[in-house]
This record gives C-alpha cells, sequence and structure tokens, in this order.
C-alpha cells in the first residue's frame, strides 16, 4: 500500500509539480500514469480514457500520446544519440527516413544538442543525457510529458538548463508538463501548480507561492528542509534509557 | 557501414555453418554412398550372420564394391537371407562366387567378403551365392576349442 | 521449523519463477513473427551470439578433437581395432559432444551476455523507457535474441563437430599414422545421417531453444541493481547448463534407446 487516497488533478497544458519526500510513492504515480503498474484500487483516467483497464493495444495507443523523460536518462545504449530521438518515430510510424531525419533534427535543436547527434550515450554528461532523453520523449509530439526526478545528480548550469527547457517546451509545444521532484526551489520555479505528497496522502497543493507561504507545520518542514518536525528524525524506537539497561540479549 | 560489416559476417557465419552441416551429412555421415546409383541386387542365404547390419560393405579381394541392404529370416527353413546390392560396373562376378561373412581385426565390424569362383556365367540381378560362409560366432569358437582341446588331453 | 518454512518458500518462489518462465516464453513467441518480420534485428543478434562465440567454439573442438583422437588411439589399438579411430572420433562428437559442448559454451559466453545486456537494460529503466514510448521490449529485445540463439547454436554445434574431426584426424592420420582412407571410410561407413547426424542436429536446436529461453528469462526476471544483474548472469550459466545435460540424457533416452 503506497497510497491511503491520493486524488489528484493535473490541468491541461500547464505545468505540475508533484513534491514530497523520497519513498512517498511519486514515481509510482507517473507508473500508474503511463499504464506500467495496475492500481489496486481507483482508477487513473487520461483525457477521459481509464488507463488500468485498456487492453495492449490502446495501451500502447495511448502511450503514443505521453512522453516520459526518466530519472536516469534511459537512453539506448546501443544507438547514436540522432537514432536515441529517432526510436519512437521509427518504431511507431512509416515515415520515410527523409522526414524522420527533419523530425530528429528539429527536436535535437530544440534541446541544443543537433552538433551531438552523432555520439554515443556513454559520451554524454549526465545533464547532455537529459536533454537528449527529453527530446526522445517529446519525439512523437505527445500531448503529456512526464519527467521522474529530472534534476537529481546535476550541476546547477545543467540543472537552470532543464528547468528552462521544461518551461519553454510546455509553452512553446502546447504541452501538459508532469514533473516529479524533491528539489523544492526548481519545482517551484517553473511549475504553476504544485502538489506535495507526503504519508500517501496530498498534504497540500496550490500555486508555488502559496505553498512557500503556507504555515502548515508539515509544508513548513519540507519547503525548509527542517532536519526535525512531523516527519520525525529518529526513526521509532523504545525509549533509548530503557534500551540502554537492558543490556546484550541473552 | 557499421551494419554492412556485421551483415557481412553473419553471411559468412551462416555459410560457414551450413557448409559445416553440409560436410556432417556428406562427407562424415554416408548420405552420398548409402544409394549406390544403378546396380543390382543378389542375396546369400546364411546360418548365422553374427553382428553383421545393414549398410556393412560388401567387398571383393578387400576392395569395397557394395553394400548390405537388408536382412531378414526366411521363415521356411530359419535362415538369414541378406541382400546385397552391388555397383553396376561390377557385373562380371561368377556364377560361383563364395560369399562370407567376416570381421574386421579382432573387434572390428563386421561386413560381406566374395570370393570369386571360376565359371563364365555372370550373377545377376535377384540371383543367390550358392557358397556361403556363415559368421564366426566368438562363443562358438571357444567351446570348439577347449572341446578339442580336452579330447586331445585324453588321449 | 525455520528450516521447514525456509523449503517451503524456496518451494514456493521456484514454482512462481517456472510459471513466470512458461508466461514469459508465451510472449515472447507470440511476438516472434513480429521479430521475424523485421530480420535485420535477428542478423545483429546472430552476430552478437553466434560469430563473437566461434572462436571459442573452434578451439574447443580442436583441442576435443584431438584428445578423442589421442585416447581413442591408445584404447583401439590395444585390440588392433585402430582402423576404427575415424568411426570412434565421428560418433562421439555428432551424437554426443558437439551437441552438448557447444551448448556449454554457448551458455557460458553468448548466455550469460545475453542475461547481462537485458539486465542491464531493465537496470538502466531502457526497458521502461522503450515500454513508455509504446514499443513492446518483448518483441523488440527479447524475441529477436531468442530466434538468433535458436538459428546460432546448431551451426556453432555443425562446426564444433565437423572441427572435431579434422582435430582427431591430424592427430590420429597424420601424427599416429592411421591411415587417411581408412579413417575417413571407416566413419562414412559406421555415422549414419538420420541416426547420428540429424538426431545430433536436433539435440542441438533443443538446446539453442533451452539455454537462450533461460538467459533470456533470467535477465528480464533479474532484479534491477547492479547485484541482480550479476546473479541472474551466474544464474543462468548453472541453470542452463544443468538443464543441458539434463536435456541431453533425456534426448539420448529417446533417440538412441531403441537401437
Amino acid at each position: 500500500m503506497v497510497y491511503e487516497g491520493l486524488d489528484l488533478v493535473i490541468p491541461r497544458g500547464k505545468v505540475t509539480a508533484v513534491m514530497g519526500p523520497s519513498g512517498c510513492g511519486k514515481s509510482t504515480l507517473l507508473n500508474l500514469i503511463g499504464g506500467r503498474l495496475k492500481p489496486d484500487g481507483g482508477e487513473v483516467s487520461f483525457d477521459g480514457a481509464v488507463v488500468g483497464k485498456l487492453r495492449q493495444g490502446a495501451l500502447y495507443a495511448l502511450r503514443r500520446r505521453m512522453g516520459m523523460m526518466f530519472q536516469t536518462s534511459a537512453l539506448l545504449t546501443d544507438l547514436s544519440v540522432f537514432d536515441n530521438v529517432a526510436f519512437p518515430i521509427r518504431e511507431n510510424t512509416d515515415m520515410p527516413d527523409a522526414l524522420i531525419r527533419h523530425l530528429v533534427l528539429m527536436k535535437l535543436e530544440l534541446v541544443g544538442l543537433r552538433g551531438a547527434s552523432n555520439l554515443m550515450p556513454a559520451q554524454l554528461s549526465g545533464g547532455m543525457a537529459r536533454r537528449v532523453a527529453l527530446a526522445r520523449a517529446i519525439a512523437l509530439d505527445p500531448a503529456l510529458v512526464m519527467y521522474d526526478e529530472p534534476f537529481t545528480g546535476l550541476d546547477p548550469i545543467s540543472m537552470g538548463v532543464i528547468a528552462k527547457l521544461v518551461r519553454e517546451l510546455n509553452d512553446a509545444l502546447g504541452l501538459t508538463s508532469i514533473v516529479v521532484t524533491h528539489d523544492v526551489a526548481e519545482g517551484c520555479s517553473i511549475a504553476e501548480h504544485v502538489y506535495l505528497l507526503g504519508g500517501g496522502r496530498v498534504i497540500a497543493q496550490g500555486s508555488p507561492a502559496e505553498l512557500l507561504a503556507s504555515t502548515e507545520p508539515q509544508v513548513r518542514q519540507f519547503m525548509d528542509g527542517l532536519p526535525d518536525g512531523p516527519v520525525p528524525f529518529h526513526y521509532p524506537a523504545k525509549p533509548f534509557f530503557e534500551d540502554l539497561l537492558q543490556g546484550p540479549p541473552s | 557501414m557499421q551494419s554492412k560489416a556485421i551483415e557481412m559476417a553473419v553471411g559468412l557465419f551462416v555459410l560457414a555453418g551450413i557448409l559445416a552441416l553440409g560436410m556432417l551429412a556428406l562427407r562424415i555421415g554416408n548420405l552420398n554412398t548409402t544409394e549406390i546409383q544403378g546396380g543390382y541386387t543378389v542375396y546369400g542365404r546364411f546360418v548365422n550372420v553374427g553382428g553383421l547390419n545393414v549398410k556393412a560393405p560388401v567387398t571383393m579381394a578387400g576392395v569395397r564394391i557394395g553394400r548390405v541392404t537388408g536382412i531378414h529370416v526366411d521363415p521356411d527353413d530359419f535362415n538369414a537371407v541378406v541382400a546385397m546390392r552391388i555397383e553396376k560396373e561390377f557385373d562380371n562376378i561368377p556364377r560361383d562366387t563364395a560369399a562370407s561373412i567376416l570381421t574386421a581385426g579382432l573387434l572390428g565390424a563386421q561386413y560381406v567378403g566374395l570370393e570369386p569362383g571360376g565359371s563364365d556365367e555372370f550373377l545377376h540381378d535377384g540371383d543367390e551365392f550358392d557358397l556361403t560362409q556363415s559368421a564366426v560366432v566368438l562363443e562358438q569358437l571357444i567351446g570348439q576349442l577347449i572341446f578339442s582341446q580336452s579330447e586331445g588331453g585324453g588321449q | 521449523m525455520t528450516g521447514v518454512q525456509a523449503l517451503g518458500a524456496w518451494c514456493i518462489a521456484a514454482v512462481a519463477g517456472l510459471g513466470r518462465a512458461g508466461l514469459f516464453l508465451y510472449a515472447t513467441l507470440t511476438s516472434a513473427s513480429l521479430a521475424l518480420r523485421r530480420f535485420g534485428l535477428v542478423v545483429q543478434q546472430v552476430y552478437a551470439v553466434g560469430v563473437l562465440t566461434l572462436l571459442i567454439i573452434v578451439v574447443a573442438g580442436l583441442f576435443v578433437g584431438m584428445v578423442l583422437g589421442l585416447q581413442g588411439y591408445y584404447t583401439l589399438v590395444d585390440f588392433g581395432a585402430e582402423s576404427q579411430l575415424g568411426l570412434v572420433v565421428a560418433l562421439t562428437l555428432t551424437r554426443e559432444l558437439g551437441p552438448v559442448l557447444s551448448a556449454l559454451l554457448f551458455a557460458g559466453r553468448a548466455g550469460s551476455a545475453l542475461t547481462a545486456e537485458i539486465g542491464l537494460m531493465k537496470a538502466t529503466e531502457q526497458l521502461a523507457a522503450m515500454e513508455m514510448m509504446a514499443v513492446d521490449p518483448v518483441a523488440r529485445v527479447v524475441a529477436p535474441r531468442f530466434i538468433a540463439g535458436i538459428i546460432a547454436l546448431p551451426l556453432l554445434a555443425a562446426m564444433f563437430t565437423v572441427i572435431g574431426v579434422f582435430g582427431g584426424h591430424f592427430v590420429g592420420v597424420v601424427q599416429l599414422g592411421v591411415d587417411a582412407g581408412v579413417y575417413w571410410s571407416s566413419m562414412q561407413e559406421g555415422v549414419d545421417v538420420y541416426d547420428d547426424i540429424l538426431n545430433g542436429v536436433i539435440k542441438s536446436v533443443v538446446f539453442g531453444f533451452a539455454v537462450t529461453w533461460i538467459a533470456v528469462f533470467e535477465g528480464y526476471d533479474a532484479t534491477p541493481t547492479a547485484e541482480g544483474v550479476s546473479r541472474a548472469t551466474t544464474r543462468t550459466v548453472v541453470t542452463a547448463s544443468l538443464a543441458v545435460l539434463g536435456l541431453d540424457y533425456l534426448l539420448t533416452a529417446l533417440m538412441f534407446g531403441e537401437v
């Protein structure tokens, strides 16, 4: 059981950030939306279709309208940057090579990596790999793009580049974006709407400004990064003194 | 470019594999020699064929001139009838040739050896050898040896 | 009590694993036609599992044939039957050592590589990414590798056997002085195309099926961590080797039992 009654609405055409501490089920949420997991109860609906109840063919048709950028970038290691971006187009359409080339170069230009199209994934830095993954996620011109921890493990420059790209691509291509992150500053800087998850529930939601101004202790602890608070510093245990008196187990 | 090289390598690999299979069938196995093209079949009647198998060679003066193609028991006299396919260039085997079942080496495979006679008539398709010598069965040989030894000891 | 519990848990896990492997095989076979239509993918994998395994097969086949020539000669010469050396070498290779040893080498070289590759693709979310790009990883990644394994192993086994026969020829004829004509003719008289060679090829097809199935399944089923992938790779080699030897006994009993 990851969730105890979770209710989210992702508004069309906007960037929505889903934030929360590690292990609160943020990535699970994306897997539910993408149909890689089926919910034990409740339902996920995408543009009117209930994701968990689709047959494989319909689910795959639905996924052509979704893009996802993974935390590890998940580039196919045996294909070049160009072929990685071309992969979803080649596998899902019968477009001629010349047209595919135009599309791929266009997507790579958007993320600023047209010059790197012949490199292999092993030759890319972490930030470049994320950008290629982003170009691949938008290759089929999806309606929804999901970002799983897009800022984790990046240097400040790359982080800024990714944040700018998420924001600009959303507006330029008319996407709907879901950004799952635990990075408060970056999440708040690009999102129009923020959901804060904790303990399997939505703790708070609203615009970034509203959340930053909130006085609720759970929200404050997360936003300010306080070590102790409603989420306790100590793992549950019996009192320290009692444990000391007991002696070693016989 | 790179995928072309891979295709070439795979092509060569499959070619080598098929060559190996062909080699197995033709050079190592006996696909090309089991079927004697043309030729004719003669029969030999033996009291005992020992360990003779179908496809065993039929030789004349130590050279293979044919193969055993069938062995069965005649239900009337309980002798073994061995069918032998002889290659067509050996169409002048004398009518009174003798056929014996011999063994290659002490424990080797058994084969049919032909001992040519002097007749002017030749064997034709469907003929039977008049003179045959059965396989030597080692147990019987040893039995005879012990028997003759003990007789010799008694004198 | 805990011992009994552990045994029970192990049994349940084993049966569940077998069930997953069966379902996985079903999914692979149903998407095999899709992979066959894009034969370029299969060709690439034949390169990976076949061509790259060739060297070890050639070297091993040569040495095994030479050892057979040597051992066979010293055993047969005591009975004055060294003329049958070619037959002994060829029958041993076509019936048993060709299919079995090449399957064991194949499991070690190609099987482990398949498991590691698919396991790593899983660990680095490449398979998940494919799913999200509306590409079925079983059809795109697994099925071509599976077909390639079934194609490659019989060819490798045939090459192993032929090279082994030449290895025996080198030792028996060139070094120990058995007559070359006798070496080859004893072979041709004793080795039957259907009973021996075809059965050997059938064996290697079955082994190719089993080894590749185990390898791709272990990769696909691996725990997606570095440790999980390394354990899955070890399991592939162990399970596939045992499966080859077990299947070999079964097939031998079925094929040669009546002769």
